[in-house]
């Protein structure tokens, strides 16, 4: 399974979907800079690698990006390198 | 004694002022914020100096006494005790007597009386060298019963298909990750990085029964491309300390990830970082370059160099000048404007046109050397403030109650003469406001409030005049309480009529209190009444902005300086008159007419006072008069003159007693024509025409 993700112009919000890992990191953060003010739903991802999360954490350092949603598989990683993400309550 | 000694000795006590106050500002630093190695050092360096110093002069005293001081900094150095809050105490009483024994020696009045007390606190200091280190663990271990693992991935780590979170993830198999941080530190900015590479680092706490090798283990597939440090449970110091010099993050980001952690002690990690810098330096011990070896050695020799060009730097920029030359100087300079003004208007009166020019191009180097001047005299109001974390952390302490003082404003400059009064003043606003302001804990907690007060010092420029702004979160002024005791103690007979600004007024009346209980601390109404007189003496004046049960806020306003000022002279009934230029808003033509002293200028109703009326002079003036509008913070006011006559440089001299009753006056000046100009009282002028233009309004509803 493969990363996607579509701009909700309406909520200017990213969906991620599928898997995050070094295979989909080049065209998530394409995705990142192209929106910079979108919030970032995370709820379709399946599976998160080293490098999805470092991509991840480095778009809150430096965008500002927020998170709206997320999945299991993304809080087992996020809970196991003690991670704790202010996310905000979807629109 | 010869002058030059005369001359060192002040010099002495200058220096030393100066050492105490930056030890006393290290030792607070410490209680806030731990005993970092610098801070350490920083009051080893004054104590080091100020016996080295005053070994020079003979002062025995003092001598004795630091060196037990120094002796118990030392081992702390060594990592032998522990600065905690305890020692910390102790070393600002010792830093106390260290003064008064500086004091008592530079005033030749001996230190006899001080010997008992000296004592006392040598014994404590010996008592607390003796002790064994119990707070940290085995001494010079650190650690508990946890792993501790640094993990920095390599730059190719993703791409070769290794993954830090498998590791981890085969680590709670084997044992318990009990506190994981993730740091993002080396990641370039999200549009300059390669997402595919690895910038990822670790700090892992980690308990298990397994071995080094079974742990190790874990990391064979990454450990090729990644640095990987394993730190057993109970390591030691040192070990810790080759830890963070081989991390490649700041050493005060790993340290404070080590203390979050809770993996080391701020005292651990401080004695982590000496027992490196041990390793690195070989020099002795107590020279004062050497005391920076808390940084790796080529960091330290970078630093080091850097501090000593600065301070080469310094050394050239920096002239230490004896305060009664400054004042002889600025004193001069007043004559120079003021004789400068007899020129200019010699000048203007002769028709000589080249004379004219000439002195119109020296008038620019007047007004430059005259800023010059003053500006010698402008010191940042930062190091006053500073004092107040002493006063509010021993106070505090005394009161029983959790009070936090925030600064701000502190590079907000002004003349040393006001800053040298201020203190005092400032002082009691600071002690009221913790003793009546801000309520005990219970109190605070039952009002819903945090159990910490809040006391802030602030200062910042206005129009000309520095605001100091002392605000409390406390209970606030409370009208009713303030009126019955004032009506109780015949200040004031009717209340009713008094607003709110001049009940609040009234707590500056000499013997006005409202405490219950007088306490050593405040309460017997000495000491606002203070407040207020040495402000008004320095032409200032002293607001209050209270909410009920929110808290206060006393705003002092001050002149910038009390020397010269930029002026605008006017003149009223024959007499001249100078407004601080800063004040002037704007000047317009009055329609005088009207028997009313207010006037309605674009829309805005603005009070005004005529100076014909206030001095005295004849009914009848010219037909054309002028309204100058002065503003001071939010309240503006219009003064009616007869005449306005521009600007001038203003030398400020003070008025004799025969002038105390004149309340709208604040000094005076010479001009060039060698008549006498009185200056202003804008402040006083503000609130009389805002007084009368508000009963002229009332009676006219």
């Amino acid at each position: 399974m493969s990363f996607e993700y579509t701009l909700d112009a309406g909520l200017n919000r990213l969906i991620a979907s599928g898997t995050l890992t070094i295979y989909d990191v080049g065209q998530a953060r394409s995705a990142l800079l192209d929106h910079p003010e979108a919030t970032l739903d995370l709820a379709g991802i399946d599976t998160l690698d080293g490098s999805g999360l470092q991509l991840l954490l480095v778009a809150i350092r430096d965008l500002g990006t927020r998170i709206v949603a997320t999945s299991e598989s993304t809080n087992d990683v996020l809970r196991l390198v003690g991670v704790t993400l202010q996310q905000e309550a979807a629109e | 004694m010869s002058d030059d000694l005369t001359a060192a000795l002040a010099s002495y006590a200058e220096e030393s002022r100066e050492l105490l106050e930056a030890m006393e500002r290290a030792l607070l630093e410490m209680e806030a914020d731990g005993p970092e190695p610098e801070r350490v050092n920083a009051v080893f360096r004054a104590a080091h100096t100020i016996k080295g110093s005053g070994g020079l002069f003979g002062f025995d005293e003092v001598v004795a006494f630091t060196h037990e001081v120094e002796t118990v900094l030392e081992a702390v150095r060594q990592g032998d005790i522990l600065m905690d809050g305890s020692l910390i105490g102790l070393l600002l009483e010792c830093r106390d007597h260290m003064t008064c024994l500086t004091d008592a020696s530079v005033a030749g009045t001996g230190t006899g009386e001080l010997a008992t007390r000296g004592d006392a606190l040598a014994a404590r200091l010996e008592s607390r060298r003796s002790m064994p280190d119990s707070g940290g663990g085995s001494g010079n271990s650190a650690g508990g019963d946890s792993w501790h693992i640094s993990l920095r991935g390599g730059q190719d780590l993703f791409r070769d298909g290794m993954d830090p979170l498998n590791v981890f993830r085969y680590l709670g198999t084997i044992g318990e990750i009990v506190r994981i941080t993730t740091l993002v530190d080396r990641v370039p900015h999200l549009s300059a990085m390669d997402p595919e590479s690895c910038y990822l680092g670790f700090e892992l706490d980690f308990r298990t029964d397994a071995s080094k090798a079974e742990i190790a283990e874990a990391f064979d597939f990454i450990a090729a491309e990644s640095e990987i440090h394993l730190l057993p449970p109970c390591s030691k110091l040192s070990d810790w300390a080759q830890v963070i010099r081989a991390l490649p993050e700041a050493d005060e980001k790993v340290g404070s990830l080590l203390v979050s952690s809770g993996m080391l002690t701020r005292n651990e990690l401080a004695r982590a970082l000496e027992y490196r810098a041990t390793a690195d330096e070989s020099g002795p011990l107590g020279e004062l370059l050497v005391e920076q070896r808390v940084v790796p050695r080529e960091a330290a020799d970078a630093a080091l160099g850097r501090r000593a060009s600065a301070a080469a730097s310094r050394g050239d920029r920096f002239v230490r000048v004896d305060a009664g030359k400054l004042e002889q100087l600025i004193t001069l300079v007043g004559e120079l404007v003021i004789s400068h003004a007899v020129v200019t208007l010699a000048s203007g009166r002769s028709g000589d046109r080249d004379l004219h020019e000439a002195v119109a191009t020296s008038t620019r180097f007047v007004e430059a050397v005259r800023d010059t001047a003053l500006g010698l005299r402008m010191v940042q109001i930062g190091e006053t403030f500073g004092r107040f974390q002493r006063v509010v952390r021993d106070l505090s302490q005394e009161l029983g109650k959790k009070i936090d003082l925030d600064i701000s404003g502190g590079d907000t400059e002004l003349d040393k003469s006001i800053i040298d009064r201020i203190a005092e003043p400032l002082t009691h606003l600071v002690r009221n406001a913790m003793d009546h302001g801000i309520e005990p804990v219970a109190e605070r907690l039952a009002a819903g409030k945090a159990p910490s007060g809040r006391l802030a010092l602030n200062a910042y420029h206005e129009t000309g005049s520095i605001v100091i702004e002392v605000t409390d979160d406390g209970r606030g002024l409370n009208r009713e309480r303030i009126v019955a005791k004032a009506t109780a103690s015949g200040l004031v007979t009717d209340a009713a009529d008094l607003s709110d600004a001049e009940v609040y007024q009234l707590i500056f009346e000499p013997g006005f209190t409202t405490a219950e209980q007088v306490s050593n601390i405040s309460g017997r109404g000495v000491g606002m009444d203070v407040v207020r007189r040495t402000v008004e003496e320095l032409r200032g004046s002293v607001e209050i902005e209270t909410v009920p049960g929110q808290g206060s806020t006393l705003r002092v306003r001050l002149p910038l300086t009390l020397a010269i000022i930029d002026g605008f002279l006017i003149e009223a009934a024959d007499g001249k008159f100078v407004l601080p230029l800063d004040v002037v808003e704007e000047c317009v033509e009055l329609d005088d007419t009207s028997p009313q002293d207010y006037v309605s200028l674009r829309g805005e109703v603005l009070p005004f006072l005529r100076l014909r009326e206030l001095f005295g002079g004849p009914e009848e003036g010219p037909g054309r008069q002028s309204l100058v509008v002065v503003r001071q913070g939010a309240s503006r006011a219009g003064i009616v003159a007869d005449r306005l006559l521009g600007e001038l440089q203003t030398v400020i001299k003070p008025l004799g007693e025969l002038f105390s009753p004149v309340k709208w006056v604040s000094g005076c000046t010479v001009l060039g024509t060698g008549d006498v100009g009185l200056i202003l009282d804008v402040h006083e002028l503000i609130r009389s025409a805002g007084g009368g233009a508000t009963r002229a309004l009332h009676a006219a509803h």
